[in-house]
């Protein structure tokens, strides 16, 4: 397979393990002056120095981001020799296992790298240039769905279930971004950055609704859903067809001429207000970013709409096992029921489509800091960041602590609580003369399994970045913040 | 830099960076893999089955005793078919060596001679006179059965008389006489075409005219077919085993002879001779009793169903029978009783009820007879014509299937009645039987039948359930009410390869809300929810040891269906078939 393949391979994994969000960057450093990358956050924000990243090491960031994790799924057990159990273990009852979950259950999974990227700087504004690719995969797993393995039929008359927007998504480009700041005046600066996007691929895969009823006489599941898929040369991979003739999708892959799947554009745009006229010390920010669409080419689109009811087996008592043409054998029937229900969990090929936009995720920060009057270099920050893209919408709130004892050197604290519950974030970011490297998390794990598996909500993501600054003296960080 | 700032940075930067390692989460160590699935109120529906016939639900073998009779769709009971030897019947042939009857000699009255009158011819007449007589009495030899006669035809037999005329010397003439007219009178109880009754006499005659007689005289032969024993005087014809004939021939008549012929033999005289030729008695008619030895039959049951040959099992069949066929040839009616005895090897005695009289039809005007005799219960079911015999003890004979059953058949000839039978000729009686009646019970029925559903314990030996609540409703259209009741059983064999029996101190089977289905009808089946409930009592025994349920079906009957023959269209069916596991299934997956 080619290398290119690979890469639409390494795309289609990450789509089955997590979806991701969309961390272009490290928001613990929102507040900090010199980090090079905070245009991202806020095209406003004014670079520093000028700039040019080292190729492909930048502004690599990667994350994971839930809520929910390891603990709702093992349970530290002790007993019989075991260490732990699962959450199916008839030790755990449903409000343990159930209480600790959500309506809406999330992964995000997300690479941001900057492969190239650079920045100039004058008196009153700045501008910056990015190649980068993005990779972002999602999962939606919705409360239903595990009440339903949890707690099965919990009613002697039946139980219902209805699964709603069981979801897998992964979304890849690559962009070139412009951007662009300048003061207006001696509080307001305001920025805007243009990209254009390309697109790798986008596979989405969406049970809209699963209806699970289990009485005593019949079982039924009905469920309608969607496949798309958009990537140059992508197609279906089909062995067989249903009885209404419709191929059965059995996988996919690329032809042999891979390229580009679809265009797009998305803008950032932003602005810092410093209200040091109302209160010494104090800045607004805000920004909207990434507001833009992917437009994909040619898409692959499967669908489901499937009905299974299960009333029993015909016939399921052996009256005669010697009687060959006793027809009382169930074996039969469940191996028919199995695929019955394989048959049930496949999408069907439904064609393609000439075209297919996408959103990008918007994200919406709006920030304020305040520099502390009895030491002017630690200041505490409150961000809202909101990120918009039904149902994997999530708001977060984080509080910050920023210090910047010498010229070189800043650092962040925070702690944010968002839809993927609470964490730690820090950075630590080193911007002399010359040079600038940071590294920070915004979710910090605070609890690992000896394995370094993060043990509370799945949020866990590092990013770190080494750039060449230029161009004369840094700019005083108090005309950012 | 102060010290506040330093120690701020240092927080700052070392904090976060540290994780706490949780050693509660070691996945390296082995995680439990005890799950429990399903819910505390798993119901897993699991169907119904299709209409179980009841040869499947019985398991009637194609080579056993229970078959289908295609034209009612009713399942009998049905063996034999079975002809026995046929027992045969001859009456010893009668010969009886006749008697001389002596000569009769007349001589007519001297013709005078007158040459040349012209009278050619004169008449000559013969007074009446017993020609000759026979006294017969045959005893030895007439055979047993005969115990009386009323009269009795006879193989090619004749009298005949022979007549001369010669001179008073004694020789013969040597010229042609005629005789006019001879009228021999005979017994009436001869039988025979060529005598007629004379008005007003107790004779018949046989009369000649016009005969020539010539030197050798003349033979007349007069054919008797047979005696009629009713016309002979008391005393006579059979009487105490033996056959008297006694009586005479008496003779008269005209004689001619031509005068011209008589010169010098002016004297002449006529004898009639009479004789008997062997008397052999063809058939006889009167009261004969042979005596009819019919073996004794056995009825050999194989291959019984398994629901018929416990020893628990007591049937009440409604009209159990036996059907026999018997083909007399005989033209006697026959008298016939008999018992019929069971035998079981299992039994300490076998059992004998009796057969009451039965008659076996004689055959008509040679035609052979068959009577088709119908053994039952209850005395009805015969064929249209045939002969119903109630055998009331049938039923109880019945109550187990015996491994055989026997049938002595005692006859005695019906001998109020004559019949007419030929001598030396072989009669036969034969017979086949049949059993071969529906299976339709009374309401002392008592079936039982194990059936086993196995097979189990692969698919849940991994699962862990304390309780498994089996239940349907359960359509029953047969005329046999079921009492259900199930033992668990475990997938370990004793010795001989049978299931061992689980105790109900580890797994409990229990019927919580109805053990008894009712009798139904193809038309309006009964239909009764049931409920198995398998209580596990000691941990793990139903994933170690259950294997499945071995049922004790218990057949009987409602009052209200008696009688009702088992049918090919009759069924019990499951349907709404589920299996409820309170608790859900916990499955050890480690």
């Amino acid at each position: 397979m080619k290398t290119k393949h690979y890469i639409y391979i390494i795309c289609a994994i990450i789509s089955l393990s997590a979806t991701t969000s969309n961390a272009q960057s490290l928001k613990s450093g929102y507040f900090l002056e010199g980090y090079t990358f905070g245009h991202k956050l806020n095209p406003a924000f004014m670079l520093e120095n000028s700039y040019f990243s080292i190729p492909m090491l930048g502004n690599l960031k990667v994350g994971l981001n839930g809520n929910l994790g390891l603990k709702n799924f093992i349970y530290p057990y002790n007993k019989n020799g075991y260490s732990s159990t699962t959450f199916l273990s008839p030790e755990i009852s449903k409000s343990q296992f159930l209480g600790g979950l959500n309506e809406n259950n999330k992964l995000n999974a997300d690479i941001s790298m900057s492969i190239l990227s650079f920045g100039g700087r004058n008196e009153k504004s700045s501008w910056n240039f990015e190649l980068g690719i993005r990779s972002n995969t999602s999962a939606n797993l919705p409360y239903e769905l595990f009440d339903f393995m949890k707690s099965g039929m919990h009613s002697a008359s039946g139980s219902n279930y209805q699964i709603n927007n069981l979801t897998i998504n992964t979304n890849n480009y690559a962009e070139a971004a412009f951007g662009y700041s300048r003061e207006i005046n001696d509080n307001l600066t305001v920025g805007a950055k243009i990209k254009f996007l390309i697109g790798i691929a986008n596979i989405n895969a969406n049970i809209k609704t699963m209806n699970i009823s289990m009485s005593q006489n019949e079982w039924n599941i009905d469920a309608e859903g969607v496949l798309e898929g958009s990537a140059k040369g992508l197609y279906f991979k089909s062995d067989s067809t249903n009885t209404q003739g419709q191929r059965i999708i059995s996988g996919m892959d690329i032809d042999n001429n891979p390229g580009i799947g679809g265009l797009g554009a998305a803008v950032d745009f932003g602005a810092v207000y410093k209200m040091d006229d109302l209160v010494s010390g104090l800045t607004l920010s805000a920004s909207v970013v990434d507001l833009g669409f992917i437009s994909w080419g040619s898409t692959v689109v499967g669908g489901m709409q499937n009905k299974y009811t299960f009333k029993g087996f015909q016939n399921p008592i052996v009256i005669d096992p010697e009687d060959p043409n006793d027809v009382g054998d169930i074996d039969n029937q469940v191996d028919q029921m199995t695929k019955d229900l394989e048959d049930f969990a496949q999408f069907y090929d439904n064609g393609t489509v000439a075209s297919r936009k996408t959103n990008l995720t918007t994200t919406i920060n709006v920030g304020a800091n305040y520099e502390m009057p009895f030491y002017r270099n630690l200041s505490l920050g409150v961000l809202s960041s909101t990120k918009i893209n039904n149902p994997y919408t999530s708001t977060e709130g984080r509080i910050f602590a920023n210090v910047a004892p010498v010229d070189w050197f800043n650092a962040s604290v925070n702690y944010c609580c968002s839809t993927f519950g609470s964490s730690f974030g820090w950075m630590v970011n080193f911007h002399p003369k010359g040079f600038n490297f940071f590294i920070g998390s915004d979710y910090t794990v605070t609890s690992v399994t000896p394995q370094f598996i993060p043990i509370n909500n799945m949020n866990a993501d590092i990013s770190i970045g080494m750039n060449i600054t230029f161009g004369g003296n840094k700019v005083d960080s108090k005309n950012q913040f | 830099m102060t010290i506040f700032t330093k120690l701020t940075l240092m927080t700052i930067i070392l904090c976060p960076m540290i994780s706490c390692v949780d050693n509660t989460y070691d996945l390296s160590k082995d995680i439990d893999l005890t799950i429990s699935v399903g819910g505390d109120e798993l119901t897993i529906p699991i169907g119904g089955t299709e209409q179980i016939s009841l040869a499947k639900m019985l398991d009637f073998g194609d080579d056993e005793i229970i078959s289908l009779n295609e034209e009612t769709g009713d399942y009998h009971l049905k063996i034999g078919g079975t002809a026995i030897d046929p027992t045969d019947v001859t009456i010893d042939p009668i010969s009886i060596n006749t008697p001389k009857m002596g000569k009769y000699e007349y001589r007519f009255p001297t013709i005078p001679f007158i040459p040349g009158t012209g009278l050619d011819e004169i008449s000559l007449p013969l007074p009446s006179a017993e020609i000759g007589s026979y006294n017969i009495n045959k005893k030895d030899g007439i055979p047993e059965e005969i115990k009386s006669i009323d009269n009795i035809i006879l193989a090619d037999f004749s009298i005949n008389v022979k007549i001369k005329v010669s001179d008073f010397a004694g020789e013969a003439i040597n010229f042609d006489c005629k005789l006019l007219q001879l009228h021999l009178d005979f017994p009436s109880y001869f039988i025979s075409n060529n005598l007629k009754p004379v008005e007003g006499e107790e004779f018949k005659r046989y009369s000649l005219t016009n005969v020539t007689i010539g030197k050798d005289g003349y033979d007349v032969k007069v054919n008797i077919e047979g005696v009629d024993f009713s016309l002979m005087p008391e005393g006579e014809g059979f009487n105490n085993g033996a056959i008297i004939i006694n009586g005479g021939l008496k003779a008269s008549g005209e004689f001619s002879v031509n005068t011209s012929d008589l010169f010098a033999q002016a004297e002449i005289a006529i004898s009639l001779e009479p004789s008997f030729t062997a008397m052999n008695i063809k058939s006889v008619t009167g009261k004969i009793s042979p005596v009819i030895e019919i073996p004794e039959q056995e009825f050999a049951i194989d291959s019984i169903p398994e629901f018929l040959d416990s020893e628990d099992v007591s049937l009440d069949i409604y009209n159990p029978s036996i059907n026999l066929k018997v083909t007399n040839s005989i033209p006697i009616a026959v008298k016939s009783y008999g018992t019929m005895t069971a035998i079981k090897s299992s039994w300490a005695e076998s059992k004998t009820i009796e057969i009451p009289e039965f008659v076996i039809e004689a055959a008509i005007d040679g035609k052979q007879k068959i009577t088709d005799i119908l053994f039952s219960r209850l005395g009805d079911g015969a064929s249209i014509g045939g002969v119903n015999v109630t055998v009331p003890g049938l039923a109880d004979l019945l109550k187990q299937i015996p491994d055989t059953i026997s049938m002595k058949i005692n006859s005695v000839v019906k001998d109020d009645v004559s019949c007419k039978i030929n001598l030396n000729e072989k009669y036969a009686i034969s017979m086949e039987n049949k059993v071969d009646f529906p299976l339709a019970f009374g309401e002392n029925l008592k079936i039982i039948y194990n059936d086993t559903i196995d097979g189990w314990h692969n698919d849940i030996e991994d699962f862990d359930m304390k309780v498994i609540n089996i239940t349907a409703d359960v359509y029953n259209s047969t005329p046999l009410s079921i009492e259900l009741v199930a033992k668990a059983i475990s997938f370990e064999k004793d010795a001989d390869g049978n299931a061992i029996v689980i105790p109900d101190s580890e797994i409990s089977v229990e019927f919580e809300n109805n053990k008894v289905i009712d009798a139904g009808t193809v038309d309006n089946p009964t239909k009764i929810p049931i409920k198995i409930v398998l209580k596990e009592h000691k941990a793990g025994a139903i994933s170690n040891k259950l294997d499945g349920i071995v049922l004790v079906i218990n057949g009987g009957t409602s009052k209200s269906i008696v009688g009702v023959a088992l049918n090919k269209e009759q069924y019990i069916q499951l349907k709404d078939l589920s299996i409820k596991i309170p608790g859900g299934i916990t499955a050890d997956l480690n």
